[in-house]
């Protein structure tokens, strides 16, 4: 069997064979503050992990068994459930796809508000995602005010959906419903609170020299490895490849903004859970050049024929969510249901990189490495 | 139709109440009254107004006003009273509580929330004690394949030694402390190294994973802090030439030593940091790696202690860095002491025409009944009676600058994440152990140089 | 037999970005005899590894005849790593089975994509291939195999677990065919098979 990865260089003294008292089998999670819900089997010698195997599956759903019972629309709110706080970008590509496959145009103003619900939806996931991060290092100021920071964001999902958090506000055709009138206003005044706020949690998190000395020059996943790992998202971003979804194959009206990709060449665990931090303040500029650019007035979707049906054909859509690349693979069979849905999702591709890291590393650094990966297990496990 | 008690007969009701009364009184009669008697018997009882107090006696004197005055007195300096009460567990018990409650208030309005607000009507103020009776009513789950007696043990002898080392802390001049030791900073270092051997038993006890990690983490962390502790003391005793910590406090009447000594104030807060284990140094507790350290097994009211005996200890490190560095209960007066005679002899009230017509004797309160300007004015026994107004300056004086201590200890939760442990012995290792150094060389240098030495400036 | 000796560098010209011209001379100045097509170990200390000596072997450009330095002409090759289809295609977007219990088939898709080439980057290739299927799954040990990957695509090992535990399609050659998201005990067909049926559908 060829290795295609590289062991990692281990510290002197550790090996996993021929030593049998040494080695003591951790169990983290699933029922664990620092796992989520999942399980990594955890292998430790004194203090240092020479081998971890991820056992995800406990939230496990069979969306992808769901989604072949029901038909085109009633997919839509059970398929946004594995992440319930980026339900917007989950949803995205299915929604792409469907709209391939049944073949209808979706409205200007319709993509533009795509595009804002999308951002506004990965502030959220990013903001739940850096307070978990936060207070698995142990700081907890930077567990709260992300926290309670994501309220901005889920009040003007709120106006413009009607839900806080399952929106299930994308559908085949554009939009469920118009945004409020005075959204634009709203939206821009909370976006520009929010951007200050951003810069208040660099100062008391990202330059705090303690958080520095812990995550930096840990989980180190250089490019290559990156590569071949397969990563996606910020994991890839952070180790130095300029990789981007909304760049690389626009969707909807990406192509008309103007977005940067934010990389970083170190790929440790600091620069991992940079990226989505600077991911926000770009989302930030997105939303204001959507608004800018949206089309004051106009259709919002464009009608579908009762129980619509695919032809004889497989489509595959890809967008950028908050954990890198999601991807829907629809099968379709001339009827209303999807004969086969997969979701791609980020937060499974990023999985594998979570035993070849962990690998060598303390075992005070599993939770910063765990989480660094943006790593969602309830949406792993769809 | 369903009834709460379906079987109710007032007679097994009555039977019941009676049963119970009746069990009560034999087991009073058989051992109660014998328990007071053998107490009794061997208990020094104090001679008040050339009385000896007997049982007997102290019930009559409580409803005798004249005498409820002397009785309070010899309560208060007695030795129960200054375990349980004032210097000793109520006291620092009383401080951990308040701790407690501004540690979440303060850590919620750091982080833009309201922290605990409904129980007690005022900002939470009861939320502790509805913590606390929840912990009681919680039922203890003890793991089935641990070590038993020492799992029970374990909290415990925490709360015990935390306790113990609260008793060597004086707070106040005239021998307020529990226990005056000349060899009290090396009764601290005693006490303080009985910490990690509980916590390794309590976590090999559990006989569980995590508990044990935490358990070792605890032990490397509390055997390596101890050392810059010591050392960075060093400096202090060698220029107030004292290991008694009355004397060490009064040896800071004109300046704290933290003037002179700086570098050993900071190595010390830092190691105390870890010694208590706090954020930025919480590992052996570090949830998101190892649960919750070697508490994991805890449950209900073990738990409670733990934490209880973790707060005492704060509080005693608090007061022994106010001790040594901050001067204790050292600090300008808050009002002139009063006259001699004004206290002996009582005020003359004169009338509209100014003849004095009425004397007011001060008030009857025991702190206020001595002379102020000396400090200790009475001998009985080995006890040393201060007046009340330095008495309650100095506790005052000294219950801020403890508070103060205490905000800086309960600060960096809301700044800094956890460390990691390899990062934490680097720097007690390294950095604090060589700080400490430095600390005692400057203390040398300022005795051989003639600028300080024991007794003050020279 | 080997002999060691020290060469100066008396001549380089870069053709291009990656091929260039070296001449190398003797210390002693003397070219011993070779004859066309023989190669030299080159060794020299490289800094990154610590100073050690990195030996390689170099064709002799110069004629047998040339008696005055070695020259050479290196190539330096992007070395693709190892056993891959090309050095672009690298990541498994997924990897999907789809049942066809009409034609008794299992179809397994690869959607590859690429990072580094900025031509591939905009597209999802799509691999298809199909598996024979059995009316009654044993998974592992039935005829519903398919040659693994995992070699090729490091990315896929994930995936192919995956496919494996839902549809029953073993895959050859990958290390590690355990269950990755249901439960160990799980007893009952390959879920994502057509004739498993949602209760209450």
């Amino acid at each position: 069997m060829a290795e295609v990865i590289p062991t990692k260089e281990m510290p002197p003294g550790l090996q996993v064979e021929n030593v049998d008292d040494r080695i003591m089998t951790l169990n983290v999670g699933p029922q664990h503050p620092g796992s989520g819900h999942m399980r990594i089997i955890v292998k430790i010698d004194g203090d240092y992990i020479v081998d971890a195997d991820p056992d995800p599956g406990y939230v496990h759903r069979g969306e992808e068994k769901m989604a072949e019972a029901r038909n085109y629309i009633t997919n839509i709110p059970h398929l946004e459930r594995p992440v319930i706080h980026d339900s917007c970008n989950i949803l995205y590509p299915y929604v792409l796809g469907v709209e391939d496959l049944v073949g209808i145009e979706v409205p200007e103003r319709a993509k533009y508000v795509r595009v804002i619900a999308a951002e506004l939806n990965r502030c959220i996931y990013i903001q739940y995602w850096l307070a978990i991060y936060g207070i698995f290092l142990g700081h907890s100021t930077m567990f709260m005010w992300p926290a309670g920071d994501r309220e901005l964001f889920i009040d003007l999902m709120e106006k413009i959906s009607g839900a806080r958090v399952t929106h299930a506000y994308f559908v085949p055709g554009g939009v469920r419903n118009d945004v409020p009138a005075n959204f634009e206003d709203v939206c821009l005044r909370q976006v520009n609170y929010f951007e200050k706020r951003i810069k208040e949690y660099g100062d008391i998190f990202y330059d705090n020299p303690i958080l520095k000395a812990r995550t930096e020059d840990t989980g180190v996943l250089s490019r290559e490895d990156a590569i071949r790992l397969g990563t996606t998202g910020s994991v890839l971003r952070a180790s130095g490849v300029d990789y981007d979804v909304r760049v690389k194959e626009p969707y909807d009206v990406y192509d008309e903004l103007d977005v940067h990709t934010n990389v970083l060449k170190a790929g440790d665990s600091y620069a991992r859970s940079k990226v989505p931090w600077l991911d926000m303040l770009e989302s930030c500029n997105i939303i204001r050049q959507a608004l800018e650019k949206m089309p004051k007035s106009g259709s919002i979707r464009t009608k579908l024929k009762p129980n619509p049906k695919g032809g004889l054909d497989e489509v595959y859509r890809r967008v950028e969510s908050g954990r890198g690349a999601a991807g829907c693979y629809i099968v379709s069979k001339e009827k209303p249901e999807p004969y086969r849905l997969k979701l791609s999702v980020g937060s499974f591709r990023n999985l594998i990189a979570l035993p070849y890291l962990l690998k060598g590393e303390k075992l005070g650094n599993m939770p910063a490495v765990y989480w660094s990966l943006n790593y969602w297990p309830v949406e792993a496990d769809r | 139709m369903s009834v709460i008690a379906p079987k109710f007969r007032l007679g097994y009701f009555l039977k019941g109440i009676f049963d119970n009364a009746f069990w009560i009184l034999t087991i009073v009669t058989l051992a109660g009254i014998p328990l007071i008697q053998i107490v009794l018997f061997y208990m020094d009882l104090p001679v008040i107004d050339g009385e000896l107090l007997t049982a007997f006696l102290a019930f009559t004197w409580l409803f005798n006003p004249t005498m409820q005055i002397p009785l309070i007195k010899s309560l208060l300096y007695s030795d129960l009273f200054r375990i349980a009460a004032f210097p000793g567990f109520g006291f620092a018990a009383l401080i951990a509580a308040a701790t407690i409650f501004v540690e979440r208030k303060m850590l919620a309005k750091l982080q833009l929330r309201v922290g605990p607000f409904y129980c007690g009507k005022i900002e939470g103020l009861l939320q502790l004690a509805g913590d606390g009776l929840k912990l009681i009513s919680k039922e203890i789950i003890i793991p089935a394949k641990a070590d038993k007696p020492l799992f029970w043990a374990a909290p415990v002898l925490f709360v015990g030694t935390a306790a113990a080392f609260v008793a060597l802390i004086p707070v106040a001049p005239g021998g307020w402390v529990v226990a005056d030791l000349d060899v009290g900073l090396l009764a601290v270092f005693a006490v303080i190294g009985f910490f990690p051997i509980i916590t390794i038993l309590s976590a090999w006890s559990a006989n569980s994973k995590f508990p044990f990690i935490g358990g070792i983490r605890a032990l490397h962390q509390m055997v390596s802090f101890e050392i810059p502790l010591i050392l960075s003391l060093l400096g202090v005793v060698i220029l107030t030439g004292t290991l008694n910590l009355s004397e060490i406090v009064e040896s800071q009447s004109n300046f704290p030593w933290i003037i002179f000594m700086p570098i050993g104030a900071i190595v010390f807060f830092t190691a105390m940091l870890a010694e208590l284990e706090r954020i930025p140094f919480d590992l052996p507790e570090a949830e998101s790696e190892i649960v919750a350290g070697w508490l994991t097994e805890f449950s209900g009211m073990m738990y409670g202690l733990v934490q209880l005996g973790s707060y005492l200890k704060l509080y005693a490190f608090a007061a022994l860095f106010v001790i040594i560095f901050l001067g204790g209960w050292t600090g300008p007066m808050f009002w002139p002491p009063l006259d001699t005679e004004l206290i002996m002899e009582g005020t003359p009230i004169p009338n509209f025409k100014g003849d004095p017509v009425l004397t007011v004797h001060a008030p009857g309160l025991p702190l206020f009944d001595k002379d102020p300007n000396e400090w200790v004015l009475q001998e009985q026994g080995e006890l040393q009676y201060t007046s009340g107004q330095l008495l309650i300056n100095g506790v005052i004086w000294f219950v801020l600058k403890t508070v103060a201590v205490i905000f800086f200890i309960l600060l960096p939760r809301g700044v800094f994440p956890r460390i990691r442990i390899d990062m934490l012995l680097h720097i007690g290792w390294y950095k604090l152990i060589g700080l400490a150094f430095v600390n005692i060389f400057i203390a040398l240098g300022l005795v051989y140089a003639g600028v300080l030495g024991p007794g003050g400036i020279m | 037999m080997v002999e060691e000796h020290k060469a100066t560098l008396t001549y380089t010209q870069l053709l291009k970005e990656d091929l260039g011209i070296f001449r190398l001379v003797p210390e002693d100045g003397v070219i011993p005899d070779y004859k066309a097509g023989q190669f030299l170990t080159i060794g020299m200390p490289v800094k990154s590894e610590g100073g050690k000596v990195v030996r390689r072997a170099y064709s002799i450009a110069s004629h047998p005849e040339n008696k005055k330095f070695f020259e050479f002409v290196i190539r330096w090759v992007r070395k693709p790593f190892p056993g891959r289809l090309t050095t672009e295609l690298f990541n498994a977007e997924s990897v999907s089975g789809v049942d066809f219990p009409d034609e008794k088939e299992i179809g397994v898709t690869y959607h590859l994509g690429s990072y580094t080439d900025p031509a591939y980057s905009k597209q999802v290739l799509a691999l298809a291939t199909r598996a024979p299927r059995e009316e009654t799954p044993n998974p592992g040990n039935d005829s519903t195999k398919l040659p693994s990957l995992r070699d090729m695509f490091y990315s896929v090992e994930f995936h192919e677990r995956e496919v494996f535990e839902m549809l029953g399609v073993y895959f050859e050659g990958h290390p590690d065919n355990r269950r990755l998201l249901l439960p160990e005990d799980w007893a009952d067909l390959p879920p994502l098979r057509k004739d498993f049926k949602n209760k209450g559908r």
